[in-house]
């Protein structure tokens, strides 16, 4: 993460520093405006999905914390074991000239002096485990 | 010459404090016990956000209703969130 750490704004790399803090290893790759491209691999899902854990994929905006994280993307094919309806909050997508799940979960009243971007990433773990 | 120690200046009778963690930020818990609204008010976050408390093993979120009572733990991780929408 470091060698990119001149083309990041600084709250842009104090949320890597919260996600790595977080979940581990984060790769990185600047966005170009000051923002960043994150991959964060070995979010468990639960049992109810496969694979899982996953690979999430997002983009930390230049202008983060006052605009959040949104959406997500996993690599498909991701597959519901439990019989369960598909939620409509994941869409195949083209994202970065990839085939990509999009996660479409965002945060109802985002509030930057409270929250942060591990919070973002529990939520969806929490969502796909517990709600979906 | 000084006073003798009472006994509410012992180490033995002072209140003990629990670190907790919301959101990343240390908090001293004034309390062996408290609900999960307390808990909100302590970390200054907004009433109306949902508490989680962190399973550290297995980074699941279990949510903490406003009026349960949870024992707390040294140095137990919190999640205090506004909500999510699917859209």
């Amino acid at each position: 993460m470091s060698e990119h750490a001149v083309d990041l704004l600084g709250e842009v790399v104090a949320a890597l520093a919260d996600l790595e803090r977080e979940f581990g290893g984060v790769a990185v790759q600047p966005a170009g405006d000051g923002g960043a491209y994150a991959i964060i691999d070995g979010i468990e899902i639960g049992p109810r999905w496969e694979p899982s854990p996953i690979a999430l994929d997002f983009l930390i905006p230049s202008n983060f914390p006052y605009a959040y994280i949104y959406p997500f993307y996993t690599e498909p094919p991701l597959q519901r074991l439990d019989g369960g309806s598909w939620p409509s909050a994941l869409q195949r997508v083209n994202w970065r000239g990839r085939e990509m799940t999009q996660i479409s979960l965002r945060p109802n009243r985002w509030q930057p002096q409270h929250e942060n971007a591990s919070s973002l990433v529990y939520l969806v773990q929490h969502w796909f485990c517990d709600l979906a | 010459m000084s006073e003798p120690m009472t006994e509410a200046g012992t180490p033995s009778a002072e209140r003990r404090t629990i670190t907790i963690e919301v959101n990343n930020r240390e908090y001293s818990a004034p309390k062996e016990e408290m609900t999960g609204a307390e808990i909100k008010t302590l970390a200054g976050v907004p009433l109306d956000f949902q508490l989680y408390l962190l399973h550290g093993e297995s980074q699941r979120l279990d949510p903490i209703a406003d009026d349960k009572a949870i024992k707390l733990h040294e140095h137990e991780r919190f999640r205090a969130v506004s909500g999510q929408d699917v859209s």
